[in-house]
């Protein structure tokens, strides 16, 4: 079902362009057998790929830096070239940020539909953020207030954001619904 | 509400190439003039016999010195007299009046390289870019091509800014440029800046698109003075006045020389300020301010450059 | 004649807050037909409805002004992410303290004064007793960080946006009231992005429209609108992320209290273009008037009476109305008879 909220990004399959000189692609190790069908058509000195270990994507990234493997293989990229991104929403957008942040623009980054619905929420209380969230509403693994996942998306955190629902009335617990 | 200006002596006149006159401008109070950022343009309203002309000049000083503008003017005889009425008629001591500078050619402080590409008077804006550039630490490499018998103003000027960044194409001396020798091998965060003849501006925007550049990494002046068309009349529902549009007058022009309060800025068709709804008529969009769909509605047009079709429009003014 | 600051009053815990008859005269009431129609209701930024208006100058100072600055402190204390700036907008900063500067000094000679030796400016706020010597430009003289530097010292928040890939992205913000956002949380993102969760917008174009305009305004020409909320309590700080402090507040309200509690929260929001940075700064005045003075006005008690009456159910929801809308319409219909 679409969003109304326009901060709510929306994803397409991603295509090949075959213009750029470099493409590099860049995925959760389980994203392998996608990335290896969509690069397929490149010959290996045009393309160049990466894969990170699901689990510790955030926790390693918690500073905000590109692991070093993706800061060398981007900084090596001339301007004509494009990275294509698989995995969870929030591993695309952490990816998105970083080549943003080395001088890509961002119709140079191709994000895949993300693999699954799980939500990267941010707390609106107390800030802490929340990884592979499926449900809402959701306790705050920082403060503990019951929180409404909504739409609204910020890019630079790669996160929904999460409201206190029950805040004018602690009675009230709304069921929980899939995200 | 009409725009805001300020009264401006012009205290020196200097010619930086056989074609190209500089203007130094300082406020007619003896104050301080308003800062601005590189890329900006001021409006200068210019008092002719009968007749008041509006041109958008690119600053061509430090964006640090408030002390003074400068503005370079080429001499263009074929134009609609801006430039002719600049060369020929204003002398030192003189006072006109401009609009705050304003800004549509921005540097992209996010990129880690600035390529600047200009071809002939269209150094004018790169003058700004590049002391606030090399001041911010930032890697600039430029391009000039130019006709040394017109053009080429500033190239020592620019030789002592950029050093070897320089590259300088002089057509009467045979020397061209490769626009895809300059563009190919670029690092990732490359950004191209371009000011000159559209027919340069399309050659980049093409050599870029082959070689598989994002089309945001490429920034270029797109407002240009208004073209003439076929007369036409307007009509103005609120007041119920009706003006003629002349073959080489825009209906900005033609409101006003009628002293119609209509706010404007760039008068290229970019920065959107003088937008009006229409009533009626058939519209020739010229600007690059409205989307397809505004364009298509018929209901709005930018006085600054856009014409009608037919003999009539009715303006919601 | 200009209201001089009063004491200072307190938007929180006992709430002292409150307006004097002259405030009350010169409230910006935001609704200017009975029938609520959103609108984006732009005008030019210049003066209005004679002297003591609130659109008499740039920025208006008036009989709060120390206890907004006070509340502002404490609130930047409590929560310091309600001052961001990303790196690149260190010269909007710059820009905002030259224009608020010298348009302070214009506008409030006795309150402000400020003297300048090529890049040494000497400041003095006199309503906070207050005196700065700085290097114009280099943010390691300034006491604080120049955004929150300036800040404490007018009231109103700030957001600077920097406009580039023809749009505005909120870049820089000192947000202390804000009407239920979280600039932590919207930091960076673009026009459309922040103006997310607005409905109606959207779909009417409206926001795609308000972008264009802004991004067209011009240097010395800034512009306004309103926009407005309702608060229970004269409380300043309405953020989300205090919002678990002060969402009960919203079901305390009876019909015998909701004259005293309930408050019109109006922005008066004013878009000024930066001249070094060419960043679009805005300045966000919060006036709040609890309902019983409001009412003080038969016209505004008419008129605030058929606005509420015909706000659509989706603007009560997401200015979160809900639970005190209908009493308060009940209320208003006293006043309109």
């Amino acid at each position: 079902m679409g969003s109304d909220v326009k901060s709510k990004p929306s994803y397409q399959a991603v295509e090949i362009d075959p213009t750029v000189g470099m493409s590099l692609f860049v995925g959760e190790v389980d994203q392998s057998s996608a990335m290896d069908t969509l690069s397929e058509s490149l010959s290996a000195d045009r393309k160049h790929i990466l894969h990170f270990a699901l689990t510790d994507w955030a926790k390693e990234n918690a500073d905000k830096r590109a692991p070093s493997a993706l800061a060398e293989a981007m900084a090596g990229l001339p301007m004509s070239s494009k990275i294509y991104v698989f995995g969870t929403e929030a591993f695309l957008w952490d990816i998105h940020q970083f080549a943003v942040g080395a001088g890509f623009m961002s119709e140079q980054v191709a994000l895949n539909e993300p693999a699954s619905t799980a939500r990267r929420v941010f707390c609106t209380h107390c800030y802490t953020v929340m990884e592979n969230i499926t449900e809402t509403p959701v306790v705050c693994q920082g403060c503990g207030l019951l929180l409404l996942v909504r739409d609204h998306f910020s890019r630079a955190h790669g996160a929904y954001v999460g409201l206190n629902i029950n805040a004018e009335d602690p009675s009230e617990i709304p069921e929980k619904e899939a995200l | 509400m009409s725009n805001f200006t300020i009264p401006v002596r012009v205290s020196e006149i200097k010619d930086v190439a056989p074609a190209i006159r500089e203007f130094t401008l300082v406020a007619d109070n003896g104050e301080d003039l308003l800062a601005f950022s590189a890329g900006s343009h001021v409006v200068v309203t210019m008092k002719g016999e009968g007749v008041v002309m509006r041109n958008a000049y690119s600053l061509v000083s430090d964006p640090n010195d408030v002390s003074g503008y400068k503005i370079s003017v080429r001499l263009q005889e074929e134009s609609r007299g801006g430039s002719v009425f600049m060369h020929t008629k204003v002398k030192e001591g003189d006072v006109l009046s401009i609009a705050p500078p304003s800004n549509l050619f921005a540097p992209y402080w996010g990129a880690k390289k600035h390529i600047l590409i200009a071809g002939g008077v269209g150094v004018t804006p790169f003058m700004s870019y590049i002391p606030q550039l090399l001041q911010s630490e930032e890697t600039v490499e430029m391009h000039y091509m130019f006709h040394s018998s017109k053009t080429g103003a500033y190239v020592g000027e620019l030789a002592k800014q950029l050093g070897s960044q320089l590259f300088c194409y002089d057509s009467d001396k045979g020397r061209r440029a490769d626009l895809s020798d300059i563009l190919s091998n670029q690092p990732v965060g490359t950004h191209v800046y371009i000011c000159g003849p559209q027919s340069l501006i399309d050659g980049v925007l093409d050599t870029a698109d082959g070689l598989g550049w994002p089309k945001n990494a490429i920034h270029f002046e797109a407002f240009k003075a208004p073209e003439p068309g076929k007369p036409f009349d307007i009509e103005l529902s609120k007041s119920g006045v009706k003006l003629h549009v002349k073959a080489d007058s825009s209906i900005l022009e033609t409101l006003e020389a009628a002293e119609v309060p209509i706010e404007s800025s760039c008068r290229g068709g970019v920065c959107g300020r003088c937008f009006v709804s229409v009533l009626d008529g058939d519209i020739e969009h010229r600007d690059e301010f409205l989307s397809a769909d505004e364009k298509a509605s018929k209901k709005c047009i930018m006085p600054c450059v856009s014409r009608a079709t037919g003999p009539s429009l009715v303006l919601d003014l | 004649m200009r209201l001089a600051p009063k004491p200072v009053q307190t938007f929180r815990d006992d709430f002292t807050y409150c307006n004097s008859k002259e405030a009350i005269a010169r409230f910006p009431f935001p609704f200017p037909e009975d029938e609520y129609r959103y609108s984006v209701n732009i005008e030019p930024h210049q003066p209005k409805d004679g002297p003591g208006s609130v659109f008499e100058y740039f920025y208006d100072i008036d009989e709060h002004y120390l206890s907004e600055m006070a509340e502002r402190a404490m609130v930047m204390e409590e929560r310091p992410s309600s001052c961001l700036m990303l790196p690149h907008m260190d010269l909007a900063c710059w820009d905002l303290i030259d224009v608020t500067m010298h348009s302070l000094v214009s506008d409030y000679p006795d309150y402000f004064s400020l003297e300048k030796q090529g890049d040494q400016w000497t400041w003095h706020n006199h309503l906070l007793k207050q005196k700065d010597q700085f290097t114009f430009g280099d943010s390691s003289t300034l006491p604080e960080p120049p955004l929150a530097y300036m800040g404490k010292q007018v009231q109103g928040d700030f957001a600077l946006m920097d406009q580039r890939e023809n749009n505005l992205f909120m870049d820089a913000g000192l947000i202390t009231c804000p009407a239920d956002w979280s600039l932590a949380f919207d930091v960076g993102m673009s026009f459309a992005q922040w103006h997310g969760p607005v409905p109606f917008v959207h779909s009417e174009g409206i926001i795609d429209r308000a972008l264009k305009f802004l991004m067209s305004i011009p240097q010395k020409q800034p512009t306004r609108r309103l926009n407005w909320t309702l608060t229970i309590n004269p409380r300043m700080d309405t953020s989300p992320e205090t919002y678990p402090n002060w969402g009960s507040d919203r079901t305390t309200i009876t019909p015998e209290n909701i004259g005293e509690k309930v408050y019109l929260r109006v922005e008066l929001q004013v878009f000024d273009r930066m001249p070094r940075s060419n960043a679009l700064m805005m300045n966000i005045r919060t006036y709040l008037i609890s309902m019983e003075d409001l009412v003080t006005n038969p016209e505004w008690a008419q008129r605030i009476h058929r606005t509420m009456r015909s706000l659509p159910p989706e603007i009560v929801d997401y200015k979160g109305l809900t639970r005190f809308h209908p009493m308060l319409v009940e209320w208003l219909s006293q006043f309109d008879q």
